[in-house]
């Protein structure tokens, strides 16, 4: 195997394949840029990496390194060379002193320290105590949870909003990766903020640093209408978690049917209690190109209905 | 001898929890935030006559937005409101009005009739969600 555990403070190093991370990153439409932000190292780093200037770098580097490239990382690692090296460059040097105790020639009467010296002492560590926890306080504990909002119906052909809430439990900006897949024939039709990387399988990625929360969105039509509830997945990743990857929860499903997105019971009609949630829920995301004046129309009027011949809702006096 | 001081100690301790229960209690009702009831509530300053003044208070942080549903008597004609009224039924007397990039504070809604309505004649609703909680809030205004 190419990893390794070292004992007494040494990094875990692996030898990597240059070659394969580059292959892999052209294939996948990625930038050194992205890859540099996912593992937070620079792009010159990146750079050397693939060149095989620097063969052998961190295991945990090597594990956010292949999360980013949405592989094992048993994919990206050298196996041309069984033995695991450590480089030496890169290794920071954990000295291993062993402590050799001086072995007292002969026995010596002992001082008892001062009394004074004792507290002024207790006092110094309970000052440098403070003084650490006031100045290095203890690191964040990161509870990242993302949901989807999702309305339970919309018609065919016609745009409906979709936001994911990610919050990250920390006021520090987190670096983190959001990953949304769209169902079989859904049409992407903007979104907020503009995704990091190029599209191949109709899944939009997000690669951004967030501080406590923040909203994803987009718009999306599903063409044609069917019985079977239409399915969207979600996940998100964090750069300091690295290898766990959490579920988007909240609504999964939309049902392609007759109703506006915005009528939530699918009872023909936009309640006060309905056009208040489209306030609530998408009203703050600057960006998000939501039909909103017909979402008031409809509440304005007595009902509507939906025309499927002409692809238009039409508003009852 | 012995057993009396240490009964005024145990007195004496039962007496110093009692004092922070209660101020724990205190603070912790003190730091509680406003109920969702209490979002939004109103009062009318004038209701009576050919003028209907009502005057809401809005807390922080306030909704996103808010709907007020004001009820007149039945074929009540409004000649004027302030802010602008969003719809009106003439036939049941209800006036609606939907506000966005609502402050927290004091507002005042405005409505001049064409003629003049008994005391007691008027109500109105003022609904939003809660942006802490995201449930719907209803709440009845009478004069």
């Amino acid at each position: 195997m190419q990893s390794d555990s070292f004992p007494s403070g040494r990094i875990p190093m692996v030898k990597i394949d240059g070659a394969r991370i580059r292959q892999l990153r052209e294939s996948q439409g990625l930038t050194q840029l992205f890859l540099a932000t996912s593992v937070e190292v620079t792009t010159d780093t990146i750079s050397r990496w693939e060149n095989k200037r620097y063969p052998t770098i961190k295991r945990e580097n090597a594990v956010r390194l292949a999360e980013a490239l949405e592989v094992e990382l048993d994919a990206i690692l050298d196996h041309s060379d069984e033995e695991t090296a450590n480089d030496e460059n890169e290794i920071p040097d954990h000295d291993q002193h062993e402590s050799h105790p001086e072995t007292p020639s002969r026995l010596t009467p002992v001082k008892k320290p001062p009394f004074t010296l004792i507290v002024a002492t207790i006092i110094a560590i309970l000052l440098a105590g403070i003084l650490a926890w006031w100045f290095f306080p203890a690191p964040q504990e990161i509870s990242v949870s993302a949901r989807r909002f999702l309305p339970a119906h919309s018609a065919a052909g016609q745009p409906f909003p979709v936001a994911i809430e990610v919050k990250t439990g920390s006021i520090d900006p987190q670096t983190l990766i959001l990953k949304e897949s769209l169902p079989q024939g859904a049409v992407l039709l903007s979104l907020v903020p503009p995704n990091s990387a190029v599209d191949h399988h109709n899944s939009l990625k997000w690669l951004s640093k967030v501080k406590e929360t923040q909203i994803f969105a987009y718009i999306v039509k599903v063409e044609k209408s069917s019985a079977a509830p239409v399915v969207f997945s979600g996940t998100v990743a964090v750069h300091k978690a690295p290898g766990e990857q959490l579920r988007v929860e909240g609504r999964d499903s939309i049902v392609i049917d007759e109703y506006h997105w915005a009528d939530n019971n699918g009872d023909g009609i936009i309640s006060d209690e309905e056009i208040l949630t489209v306030y609530d829920e998408f009203s703050e995301i600057s960006g998000l190109e939501i039909d909103i004046d017909q979402v008031e129309e409809i509440w304005l009027g007595s009902g509507y209905r939906w025309d499927a011949s002409q692809g238009i809702f039409v508003v009852l006096p | 001898m012995k057993g009396i001081p240490m009964m005024t100690n145990v007195s004496m301790l039962k007496k110093w929890i009692c004092t922070a229960a209660v101020f724990v209690v205190f603070v912790f009702l003190s730091g509680k935030p406003a109920d969702a009831a209490d979002l939004v509530s109103g009062s009318y300053t004038s209701f009576s006559g050919n003028s209907i003044v009502l005057s809401i208070d809005i807390q922080s942080p306030p909704p996103a937005s808010l709907i007020i549903e004001q009820y007149l008597p039945p074929g009540t004609e409004i000649v004027g409101s302030e802010p602008k009224l969003k719809k009106y039924n003439i036939k049941k007397g209800e006036a609606k009005w939907l506000l966005k990039d609502v402050r927290p504070g004091k507002m005042t809604v405005k409505l001049q009739l064409a003629g003049k309505i008994a005391k007691g004649d008027v109500r109105a609703l003022l609904r939003c969600m809660d942006p802490a909680t995201g449930k719907f809030v209803e709440k009845n205004v009478t004069p």
